[in-house]
């Protein structure tokens, strides 16, 4: 006997933070969950299932398009053609969809009730699957105590949206500990909302298949669903199956060793070869370049962030055009301290620039229009720009905290820019007559 | 450098003027004089006397050029070390040696060099002697940055200018991403642009759940209502159907019942009825018919052909007529191809009557009579006696021709003989001798003798002349060429390698010297500096310390040894001790110093030995060079050529070698030149004498020149021969015309005799055509041809006459017997009918009575043949009757009928019942088909319970019922359709999360464009900011003094310079107190030379603070100054004063007492 276990399918939900430029894989990407749920389906008719679980989130909370309930029905028809029954418990975000109460779904489909703990049960194959869906999002009880005594002698599942144990990085909503779902006496819990993977193993396995496909930086690295085998109440395997069409990296690029840019792009694009080769060939990768370490080259890198963007955007295109989409380029490096100050370097006028620069942050005046300026463009900006960009976000919110570094920053740039132009043109010391 | 004296002692308008410029701690001076006092001549003074005076001057008016001259004396800085504190030198008018010492000893340039600092004179006289004009051309080449001091004042802004390109190039960077105003050009607006097609697109593709509920819920209730119609159709329409059927079904069973009992009633009326086939009728009918139109038929032919064969009876044909039809045919042809003779006869003749009156007229000019043509054929002689009469006025032409020709030939011919024995007997011939001839052929063998001979005597002029100058050119040390030859000279290689030692060693002992030199003026520096060292220092050698512990010692032991006077000795004793440890200590605390001494002493001594080892190298040199100098002597002395220089020795002994040679080609040239001449004159004379002995007439005496003797045989030679070839020549000629004139002469008789014999013959021919014999052939010759002619006109008058007129004449006539004879034969009886009538009308009459007689015979032919045809028709017409009759036979016997009558009754009862059973076959299966399947009995009963009437009322309702559902069926399948569609439509399709895709995709490249510009655009405010610090704080070192000077010499009206570098090239602004920015050019006249004034000053003292000092020479710099900056301007030059000696000259007497008060009134003032 086997079965799927998938949560946080979010179906529908763009990607986000991904700038388009020519020649980046757009086309392919534009439907990249509802991608990765078909691949879904796929594999369990072809695995020929005797059931799949779903642990919540099939929907985005705030979407709003009653197309994507329909393509869900669809996806559910094709199952049921193939005999395979679904469990579907709804987590915060179906709670808060319309489309959940809208939506008339196969007989295939069963969905936990979400007034109390419901079991369904598998006479065949003897398992019970129990469950509660979430009626609002903002559940923040336990409900754990409403779920059923487990039946003696079947494989007993617990299906579950939850934030086990205060995962910070989720929204705490019914939440539970470990212990209590061990305490519970299934055989395997079939957990949602966090989406990353995570097991634990035992006499009462607990795991989270992570969600079907990442949509933004901070969802790096493969997803999919787990596929479970068991021989009575016994799991006997459990295969995490990658289903994502399109995977996140943050490619950190050392840069100690580079003595230029020239370098420092070439460790890049070596950095995006091996991930390239790490990565099925099918699947194209969403690369956030981040170059740290401490080198001469940063002060090139630094100097227009645009070009070296293109830079590795002309890369990841020779490299694989139709793989490799350049989201962002972070630069945490550093430059060694003396670096532009030698004199050949018309070290002078850099220091003193620095220094002006430091002496700039202590001219109220020059505060003040720098931050009026900021607002400007702030005030232009959608609202959901603001939304989406952390460093918009934190310029609003808190303008005079962000002096300090973007001040630094731009002193960096400057200091970077007029290096390589006194290099370009030596001053000439004049004689006198 | 600054100048202590100068002294003007012939120069311009000055004589014997000496300016004292003492130095003091403000060094400046002021020269003041009015116009025409002479400042600008002090001025121009100073640079000439410095850098030379000019080859032309304007300051020679007073003073003679060459004797111009001008002196000072230089005076070192106050503290310059190593160099003479003074130079005192003169300077005069010249090429070279301009440069005197106060004795007049001339001075090397050099002396003055080290004082010029390497200031050249351009530059001094740019830089340090200005005067307003010199200010204002400089200030504006600081300002364009085209010098070396305009480059030092904008250098600082060099790096600024870098930054003003940064700011720009930022400011541009950040302006492609984002700016407040809206742009299609910018990458957020480009993305802002994509952000809200795809809010509406995604608007657009979004389907609520309410509105998909809806849309369900409004097609279920479609359907349903669709349903609930389609079955209220279907009820109707069976309703309707039923009716349908009784009403067609009620008047079918009415007419088979009608059908039935009409059957019944025709067998009821008559008996069984014959069954006949069914096209019974029609053959009856149709044999009927044919029997009517057959019988017609044969009566109307019969009455036809009895017409025709009477009418055939009466018509009559002329058969004789008939036969004649060829003849009068032929007639009638003739009579029409003759029509036109009897015109043609008339013109005929009109022409031979024209003839004949051209013929009078003709024989009448002849003066022939004319009466008849007879008697005019008459007169007309025979033909062979005009041919004669021609041939005999051809010849006469031919023959007097050749008569005259042999004539003129003959004469002509004796005339050329006796021109030709005339000049044979005028030619004189005289003989050339062999003797002659063979000289002048020696004589040009020698060519063109005079040019050589020439050429020779110039040779040796030429060569002589070189002699002299190779002879010249051995200087003091000349002797003659005979002289030379015997002298013993040396071998110039050994000349040579003796003077190349000696040059060798010159040049060594040169460097030796120059050596030597540099080591003692580093000796003198070194010790000059230990000098230095030890007076700064004092530092203390050990045996400094060695010999006041002896003297201490020492001292002790007096002490010791006289202990009684130790009071005495005691405090010097003291003194001793103190002074021993005071050295001891010193030496301790600067045994560096000691060290760097005692190294200085290492050096100097090292020094020394330097020079002795140079000086020893030198001496040794100068041993072998004197060696040498007296070996070349001993040489020189055995050539007879004593005191001359080694250096010489070369160049005699080759210009020795270049005398020889030349001597040696003058002789051979002398030689060639003698040879050349004695030739000629022999020659000469050799060809004199002959041409004397000849038989020409030459004047005696001495001989021309050869060439004219040369020339004057060939003359004569060549007259000679041709007079001999022209006399053979005459000689043939009178030979051949003698044998000629015989021949010509007989010629002339056999013309003559022919011209005799044709005169015979012309008078037997005048006589044979009846002229007198006095005629000549040109008299004749015309009235010949105008008897060819009237030939001619008789001729044709003949062919008129025979050939046409007659001919036609005979054609007429055989046709009018023609037809008179045909005539007679038409009508034999009466032939009187035809009398008086022309041939014409006969020839007409005979062919219409054939046309008549024709006509009549064919229509009787034509009546036969249609008598023929109608008997035809008539037989074919009777055999048809009797065939219809018989075909109606086998119906009579089928119908029992006796005759026609019968039959027909018989075929109608046939036809009438077949009509009733086919009518009631042909209701029964109607009734089958719209019975639906029910029996007849079923029918009968369903129409037996249906009121008529009320079912057509019925039928009515029904129809209407049914359109309505029809109408509303359809109207509801199409808003199902619609609704359909729309919710299939509905299909899960992913527009919308495209379109979100899509709109992320722009928010975050909003977002990043938003992040490139803050960055940008803060960074470009950070260096806008720095840059104007910059501009306050970071100003060059020349830019500082002048700002400086610029803010003393405007009184503060201006608080400083700035230098603006933000455009393309930088450039400088006053500020102003207030903070107001001015650029030059807004500047006052006075203002802006108070600038260049300050950016000159400044750049001086820079140079000053370098160590290069000059005095500086101001010529009235403030003539656009008021009094206030002008106090300003000598406070400034004050200032500069204690670093720089200022020469200040002006024509402004109130200057002095103003400068007194600002400069004190130690101030040097010179009045001129």
């Amino acid at each position: 006997m086997k079965f799927i276990h998938t949560a946080d399918i979010h179906l529908d939900s763009p990607l986000r933070g991904l700038a388009s430029y020519p020649d980046a894989p757009v086309d392919r990407l534009r439907t990249a969950t509802r991608d990765a749920f078909t691949n879904l389906v796929n594999l369990a008719i072809d695995e020929a299932v005797d059931f799949m679980v779903i642990a919540g989130d099939v929907y985005d909370g705030d979407w709003k398009d009653f197309n994507t309930g329909l393509y869900f029905i669809k996806e559910m028809g094709r199952l049921r053609r193939a005999h395979i029954p679904v469990y579907l418990l709804y987590g915060n975000h179906d709670a808060d969809s319309e489309m959940t109460k809208g939506l008339e779904l196969p007989d295939n489909v069963h969905v936990f009730s979400s007034r109390k703990g419901e079991t369904f049960h598998i006479e065949a194959l003897k398992v019970a699957l129990h469950g509660r869906s979430f009626k609002q999002a903002a559940t923040t009880e336990s409900l754990l105590p409403s779920y059923p005594t487990p039946v003696p002698g079947w494989l007993n599942i617990g299906v579950l949206h939850t934030a086990l144990e205060g995962n910070h990085a989720h929204a705490r909503y019914a939440p539970c500990t470990v212990a209590e779902l061990q305490a519970k006496g299934y055989q395997y819990w079939a957990l949602g909302h966090v989406h990353e993977h995570w097991m634990l193993r035992g006499d009462t396995t607990i795991a989270y298949p992570g969600n079907l496909q990442g949509r933004h930086i901070r969802e790096t690295g493969p997803r999919g669903a787990l596929l479970i085998e068991a021989d009575g109440a016994d799991i006997t395997s459990i295969d995490r199956i990658e289903l994502d069409v399109l995977r996140w990296h943050v490619l950190e690029v050392a840069i100690d060793a580079a003595q230029s840019s020239r370098d420092a792009l070439s460790l890049a694009r070596q950095g995006m070869t091996e991930l390239l080769e790490s990565v099925p060939s099918a699947i194209p990768l969403a690369i956030r370049v981040v170059f740290t370490g401490c080198s001469p080259a940063h002060t090139q890198l630094v100097r227009d962030d645009a070009q070296l963007r293109q830079e590795l955007i002309g890369q990841a295109l020779t490299l694989d055009a139709e793989r490799i989409w350049i989201e962002k380029v972070r630069l945490q490096s550093t430059a060694p301290a003396a670096d532009f100050l030698s004199p050949q370097a018309g070290g002078e006028l850099l220091a003193d620039l620095s220094t002006m620069a430091q002496a700039a942050q202590e001219d109220p005046d020059f505060l003040a229009s720098l931050q009026a300026e900021w607002r400007t463009l702030l005030e232009k900006m959608p609202h959901e720009v603001l939304l989406q960009s952390e460093e918009m976000a934190a310029l609003r919110q808190d303008p005079t905290a962000q002096l300090t570094p973007r001040i630094e920053q731009a002193t960096a740039l400057l200091v970077s820019r007029m290096a390589q132009d006194v290099s370009h043109t030596q001053p000439q010391a004049p004689s006198v007559a | 450098m600054r100048i202590r004296e100068l002294r003007l002692t012939r120069y311009g308008k000055f004589t014997d003027r000496a300016l004292a410029l003492p130095h003091a701690h403000q060094d400046i001076h002021f020269i003041v004089g009015p116009n025409e006092a002479g400042k600008s001549t002090v001025c121009s003074a100073i640079g000439d006397w410095l850098y030379g005076i000019p080859a032309r001057t304007p300051l020679a008016f007073l003073h003679p050029m060459p004797e111009l001259r001008l002196g000072g004396v230089l005076q070192a800085p106050a503290g310059r070390a190593g160099a003479t504190d003074e130079l005192s030198f003169d300077r005069t008018k010249g090429n070279k040696n301009t440069l005197r010492a106060p004795d007049d000893k001339p001075l090397s340039d050099a002396v003055l060099q080290p004082w010029l600092a390497q200031v050249r004179e351009e530059t001094f006289r740019r830089l340090y002697a200005l005067d307003h004009d010199v200010l204002v051309e400089g200030g504006d080449a600081i300002l364009s940055a085209s010098d070396d001091v305009g480059r030092m004042l904008f250098e600082s802004a060099g790096g600024l200018q870098h930054l003003g390109q940064l700011h720009a190039q930022l400011l541009s960077e950040a302006d492609t991403l984002w700016g407040p105003r809206k742009s299609a050009t910018r990458i957020y607006y480009q993305a802002h642009e994509a952000f809200d097609k795809a809010n509406t697109d995604l608007k657009a593709a979004t389907l609520k759940t309410k509105d998909w509920k809806a849309l369900h819920e409004q097609m279920l209730s479609t359907e349903e209502t669709l349903a609930d119609a389609k079955q209220r159709h279907q009820a109707a329409r069976q309703q309707l159907a039923r009716l349908e059927r009784m009403r067609r079904v009620a008047p079918l069973l009415a007419k088979r019942d009608m059908a039935i009992g009409a059957l019944q009633s025709l067998l009821d009326e008559g008996g069984p009825v014959a069954s006949l086939p069914g096209n019974a009728r029609a053959v009856y009918d149709q044999a009927m018919q044919q029997h009517m139109l057959l019988e017609a038929d044969v009566s109307r032919l019969t009455a036809e052909l009895q017409r025709i064969t009477t009418e055939q009876a009466n018509i009559t044909v002329d058969q004789g007529l008939l036969s004649l039809r060829t003849d009068i045919q032929d007639l009638n042809e003739r009579r029409l191809q003759y029509r036109a003779h009897v015109t043609d006869i008339i013109r005929r003749r009109e022409e031979v009557r024209l003839e004949w009156i051209q013929l009078q007229a003709l024989a009448k000019g002849l003066g022939w009579a004319i009466e008849t043509e007879e008697v005019v054929k008459q007169r007309l002689p025979a033909a062979s006696h005009r041919a004669r009469a021609h041939k005999l006025i051809k010849e006469h032409a031919t023959l007097l021709q050749k008569q005259v020709a042999a004539q003129s030939e003959l004469k002509s011919r004796q005339l050329q003989l006796q021109t030709a024995e005339a000049e044979l007997a005028r030619i004189h011939v005289v003989d050339v001798s062999p003797t002659l001839m063979d000289c002048l052929d020696d004589a040009l063998s020698l060519g063109n003798q005079d040019a050589a001979v020439r050429h020779a005597t110039e040779a040796v002029d030429r060569l002589q002349k070189l002699l002299d100058t190779a002879l010249d050119a051995l200087g003091d040390w000349r002797m003659e060429p005979l002289v030379l030859q015997k002298q013993l000279a040396p071998e110039a290689a050994t000349v040579q390698a003796l003077m190349d030692a000696q040059r060798a060693d010159s040049k060594d002992l040169a460097s030796h010297k120059a050596d030597h030199l540099s080591k003692q003026e580093e000796l003198a520096k070194l010790e000059a500096a230990l000098r230095l060292w030890v007076n700064r220092y004092q530092p203390v050698s050990r045996e400094q310390v060695e010999q006041a512990r002896q003297r201490r010692d020492s001292d002790w032991v007096t002490i010791r040894s006289a202990a009684q006077d130790i009071e005495q000795h005691a405090q010097r004793f003291e003194v001793r001790i103190h002074e021993a440890d005071q050295l001891s200590d010193n030496r301790l605390e600067q045994v560096e110093q000691e060290a760097q001494r005692a190294s200085q002493a290492e050096q100097i001594e090292y020094q020394r030995l330097e020079i002795q080892r140079l000086q020893g190298r030198a001496d040794v040199i100068q041993a072998r060079m004197d060696a040498r100098a007296a070996e070349w002597a001993v040489l020189a002395g055995a050539c007879g050529l004593p005191r001359l220089p080694i250096e010489m020795g070369p160049t005699w002994l080759s210009q020795r070698q270049k005398v020889l040679d030349c001597v040696a080609e003058l002789a051979d040239a002398k030689n060639i030149s003698a040879a050349l001449r004695q030739d000629a004159e022999r020659i000469t004379q050799a060809l004199w004498a002959e041409l004397q002995a000849g038989q020409g007439a030459w004047p005696d005496g001495n001989p021309p020149t050869l060439s004219e003797c040369i020339r004057q045989t060939k003359d004569w030679v060549s007259a000679a021969q041709e007079a001999k070839g022209r006399r053979m020549a005459l000689t043939r000629q009178i030979e051949a015309d003698q044998a000629s004139l015989e021949g010509l002469k007989r010629a002339g008789q056999v013309a003559q005799a022919a011209c005799d014999a044709w005169g015979t013959h012309w008078q037997s021919v005048l006589l044979a055509m009846g002229y007198s014999l006095d005629m000549s052939p040109e008299q004749v010759e015309p009235e010949l041809d105008v008897m060819t002619q009237l030939d001619q006109i008789f001729s044709r008058m003949s062919a008129i006459r025979t050939e046409r007129i007659d001919t036609m004449q005979a054609d007429l006539d055989g046709l009018a017997a023609t037809a008179q004879a045909l005539a007679k034969r038409v009508t034999p009886e009466s032939t009187g009918q035809w009398t008086g009538l022309s041939t014409d009308e006969i020839c007409l009459s005979l062919s219409r009575m054939w046309n008549e007689c024709s006509a009549a015979q064919q229509h009787r032919m034509a009546l036969e043949q249609r008598a023929l045809d109608l008997s035809d028709q008539r037989d074919k017409a009777t055999q048809a009757h009797l065939a219809v009759v018989t075909s109606l036979n086998h119906l009579q016997a089928l119908a029992l009928a006796p005759d026609m009558v019968a039959l027909d009754a018989a075929i109608t009862r046939s036809d009438r019942q077949r009509d009733l059973d086919t009518q009631t076959a042909e209701l029964d299966a109607q009734l089958i088909a719209h019975a639906d399947g029910l029996s007849l009995h079923a029918l009968r009963q369903e129409l037996a319970n249906t009121d008529p009437e009320a079912m057509a009322a019925e039928v009515v309702r029904l129809n209407g019922a049914v359109e309505d559902l029809v109408n509303e069926i359809s109207q509801l399948s199409h808003t199902h359709g619609i609704q359909k569609t729309a919710f299939d439509a509905l299909s899960g399709s992913g527009q919308g999360a495209e379109a979100e895709g899509r709109r992320q995709l722009a928010i975050a490249a909003m977002s990043e464009a938003a992040g490139r510009y803050l960055a940008l655009q803060t960074a470009q405010m950070l260096l806008k900011w720095s840059i104007e610090r910059f501009r306050e704080t970071r100003q060059g070192p020349m830019l500082a003094k002048a700002s400086g000077m610029f803010q003393t010499l405007t009184q503060g009206s201006f608080a400083r310079l700035l230098v603006d570098s933000d455009g393309d090239k930088p450039r400088l602004l006053g500020i102003r107190a207030e903070g107001q920015q001015v650029d030059v050019k807004g500047m006052s006249d006075g203002t802006r030379d108070q600038l260049y004034l300050a950016l000159r000053l400044a750049a001086l003292e820079l140079q000053v603070d370098q160590g290069l000092s000059m005095p500086l020479i101001a010529d009235d710099l403030f003539i656009n100054f008021d009094d206030g900056r002008t106090t300003a301007g000598l406070q400034v030059l004050s200032e500069l004063s204690r670093k720089m000696q200022i020469v200040f000259l002006t024509h402004h007497d109130h200057l002095v007492p103003l400068a007194q008060k600002v400069l004190g009134n130690g101030l040097n003032v010179v009045e001129l």
